[in-house]
Parts: C-alpha cells; structure tokens; sequence
C-alpha cells in the first residue's frame, strides 16, 4: 500500500485511481531506478583514458601507449608496418573490456583491424634478457659490520638487514680490523637489494635502482602481488639513505630487481632495465635478493583475446570492439596489454578503455568484502588477513 | 461556456493529479538524498563517485518549486503540518550520527564537545528563527 502525503485533497473516485496507477508507476520507476543505482555500486565499471592532444595530462589513465619498439607515439601516429601498444592496470576480475579509439581527422579507416589483449604484469610483458649469472662477492664481517671489496675498495652496507637483503650470513668471512687499513674505504655505502620492501612507520616503500619508492595505499600492494611477511622494519637512519622517488601506483610496472616466479613452470626472472632475464637456478635465485618473488602465470604471456575494430552507429570517426576477459580470470596480474595491428597507417586522437563486471555472485561477494574493507580502513580498524 | 468549465474541470483534475504525483516524487527524491548521505558518511565516494550531491540537490529543489508553482495554480492551501515528532526525532539522529562520523578521525571527547557544540548552535537558531515569538 503507498502512502498519499497528500490525502487532505478530495478527488472524485476516477480520478483517483488514476492517480494511484500513475503513483504506482513512479515508485516502480524509483524503485528501478534503486536497483540500476545498486548494480553501478555493486558492479561498477572501470574507465581509462588517454589524449593524445595532452599528453602531460593527470586524466590520461591509459599507461604508455607506444609502438613495439617501446617508444612513444607523437600524436598518436602509428606506421603502417607498427603497432600500437598500451596498457590499463586494474585490481579486481573484470568480465569484458570495450576499447573505443577516436580517430583524426587524416587518419585512414582502422574498421576490421584486430585488437589483442594479454593480462599479466607491464614487466613480465619485458622482452627476456641474457641469463643471470652468479656475483662472486667478496664479503667481510668487521665487528658486526659488513663490507663488500669492490675493485680493490671497502663498500660498507649500511646495516645488517642491508646485507641480509643480499647474501647469507656464511657469504661473509670474519675478518680483523687490520683489514680496514689494507684497502681503502668507497665512500659510497651498499643499501638494501632491489625489490626489496621496506616499511617505516605506517609507510611502505619499494627499494629501487639506489631510490625507494612510496607504495601509495593497500590496493597497490597487494595488486602488486607483493606479501606483508616479505616488509623489511626499516630505521629512520636506513630510511634517509635513500633519496624518495615518485609515488609508487597501481599503473607502475615493478622496479628494476623484482623477481617473478611463474607459479606453473617454476623458472624465475630477475627484471633490470627494461628486460626479464632468466634465473638459470635455485642457487642463482637465492643469491639474488631475499624478498620472495612475485608470483606470475608464465601462460598468461601466451593467453590472448582479440576483438576487430568496428565504426561505432553514432559516430563518425570512432571505432570500437569488446573484449571478453573470463579467460584471464585464472591468471596473475594486474595490467592489461592491448596491441592493435592495422597494417595501416592511422592517427589517433583519443583511447577509451571501458572494464564492466559481469553479474556473478562471486564479483558481489568481492565487492561487499571490498566495501567493507574500505570502511574500516576509513575508520581505522584494524583488518585480519 | 459549458466546454470551457469542462475544460478548466479536467486542467484542474490533472494539476491535482501532477500536484500529488510532485509529492511522491519528493518523498523518493529525500529518501535517495538521505540514503547517499548516509553511504557518503560511510565511506566517502560511493554515491559521489556516480551522482555528485548537487545533481541530486538541484532535482529535491526544482521538484520542490514544482510542487509551488502547481499547488498555487490549482489553488490548493494546505493547513499547516505539525511537526511530526517521530519523523523529527528519526531525522536529528541520522544528523547527530554524520556530524558524530564526520569527526571520527579527532580525539573522540574534541568529537563529542564539537557534536554537542553543533547541535546545541543548531537548535538556538532553530528557536530563534522559527520559535512561537
């Protein structure tokens, strides 16, 4: 039974009940209206974007679009002979991704052109590199402290756990004092390994090329796949060792030093400089850093989606397709890789990538538990694993 | 003569009609607007990220006008309501509650004294905006 607000108002009997009929509309439009508001809460969509027009902008949340070679696209030329490549990183399962590309004015028609997607992380995406080989270090324990002879120098770590990020403790033979008078002291201190997590007060960093970059929240880490047993407790004196890098976000790719594990073939790869090198052996792998590795789905380099680009009904130049995503399901990973082949040569003006969630019970569960989640970390509440 | 009365007869049935229907549409629009509320005092971004208060505020507002411009064209005066306690006392709390979750993040006896403030302020402009004298 609705209410009626207004029942002081006498209407003759007809009427009335064409009011009631039209009332009963409007709330079963709201009560629509209701559900659609929950489903966008409850299933909601992901949005990237990128201009080639403003390249420098905050709202371009497409990562790098660039050609095979990795270098960027002025204003979204692509060759005929090129492809495009670009990126979106996104925490979550996600059930179709709809990539629309506005195209310029002089561009050629990119209609059948085919789209491919791959899902992993931006750095197991890194052509694969020379083999790692095994450092022969030379290490010396001098009263609790630790030192690396590097081209006839004393490299010092800055503390223990600096050195146990790096070696083990039988990789350090105990030497006299004397030892320090025989060569000279490097000014220049060794600091954690690559990769490494550090935490200090309610911060956390990841240790990288000599810097350490600020992970930005608990969503970025844990999309990282990285692990809270892995945080090294850092002082406040290993902290300032290092100089603060960009923030680190969810669109980053891992830092020169990750390890990634794939959990399916077991090879490991130590990423440097643009490249996944392998990790030859266990023996090599625990040589490198003492961070455990990130775990990656080596099949998620060859699990791939397409879709061809058709011209959208109400538009004159932009073109789009939609990607199923449920095979990526199962795999590791965070960033989505888009490659668009055309064999044309186009121009791009701007890329939209759209993430929808399929209606399933287990995204509703997951989003609730992330609701949840989010509350109390918006009022401080201590969380349980 | 007589199509005319009959005329102005319908016009008046249907403003009637639009009149009550602006009520009811009110009525969802306050309940939406008290319900994003108390999700955005929740966790802040789960309305706004979708509808930003403003939409919804501009829409209360135009309905509210609305539902003048109607009730004064179908000449419809209503007696004045009193204020109905449980609807008051339902409301004041929702208000205690956001201002109390607002503050949560301060010292929890700074949240209550600015609480207390708040409301005791509230309800002197209350008396003496609105109050018998």
């Amino acid at each position: 039974m609705l209410p009626d607000f207004t029942r002081q108002i006498l209407m003759d009997q007809k009427k009335y009940g064409s009011y009631k009929k039209l009332q009963a509309f409007l709330y079963l439009l709201a009560f629509l209206s209701a559900i659609y508001f929950a489903y966008l809460i409850l299933f909601p969509s992901a949005y990237f974007a990128y201009n080639f027009s403003t390249p420098n902008s905050l709202k371009n949340t497409v990562i790098s679009p660039r050609d095979s070679e990795g270098n960027y696209l002025e204003h979204g030329q692509i060759d005929a002979a090129d492809k495009l490549v670009f990126d979106a990183a996104l925490a979550g399962n996600y059930g179709q991704a709809k990539i629309e590309l506005a195209m310029d004015k002089a561009s050629e028609n990119p209609e059948d052109s085919e789209i491919r997607a791959r899902k992993s992380f931006q750095s197991f995406f890194y052509p694969e590199g020379d083999p790692i080989k095994v450092e022969n270090a030379v290490i010396y324990k001098i009263n609790d402290d630790y030192y690396k002879l590097t081209d006839g120098r004393l490299q010092k770590f800055i503390s223990q756990n600096a050195y146990s990020s790096r070696y083990d403790e039988s990789a350090a033979s105990i030497a006299d004092s004397k030892i320090l008078n025989q060569y000279p002291l490097d000014e220049n201190m060794i600091g954690y390994a690559d990769g490494t997590l550090l935490s200090y007060g309610i911060s956390a960093y990841v240790v990288s090329s000599g810097k350490i970059l600020p992970i930005n929240n608990t969503v970025t880490f844990s999309a990282m796949g990285y692990n809270w047993k892995n945080v090294i407790p850092a002082s406040a004196d290993e902290i300032s060792f290092y100089e603060k890098d960009k923030l680190f976000t969810i669109s980053s790719p891992h830092p020169n030093g990750t390890i990634f594990t794939a959990s399916d073939t077991k090879k490991s790869y130590l990423v440097e400089n643009g490249k996944k090198n392998s990790i030859p052996s266990s023996e090599v792998l625990n040589s490198l850093g003492k961070t455990g590795p990130v775990d990656v789905s080596a099949k998620s380099l060859e699990t791939i989606e397409a879709c061809r680009l058709k011209k959208e009904i109400l538009s004159l130049r932009t073109y789009s397709c939609e990607i199923p995503l449920e095979k990526f399901s199962g795999l590791i990973g965070k960033d989505y890789e888009f490659q668009l082949n055309s064999n044309k040569e186009i121009k791009i003006d701007k890329i939209n990538v759209t993430f929808k969630k399929q209606i399933s019970w287990d995204n509703f569960k997951a989003t609730i538990r992330d609701l949840i989640n989010k509350i109390m970390a918006n009022y401080g509440i201590e969380q349980t694993a | 003569m007589e199509s005319s009365k009959l005329l102005s007869k319908i016009n008046k049935n249907n403003l009637i009609i639009s009149y009550k229907l602006l009520n009811d549409l009110l009525f969802i629009e306050i309940i939406f607007f008290l319900l994003a509320l108390i999700g955005e005092g929740l966790l802040p971004g789960t309305v706004t990220s979708h509808v930003g208060f403003s939409k919804i505020l501009i829409a209360v507002g135009i309905t509210i006008l609305a539902v003048f411009y109607i009730g004064n064209e179908a000449g419809i005066k209503l007696a004045e309501n009193k204020i109905n306690k449980k609807t008051a006392i339902l409301l004041i709390f929702i208000l205690i509650a956001l201002l109390f979750v607002s503050l949560i993040k301060i010292n929890l006896i700074l949240n209550i004294f600015i609480t207390f403030l708040a409301i005791a302020t509230g309800y002197f402009i209350y008396k003496l905006l609105l109050g018998e004298n």
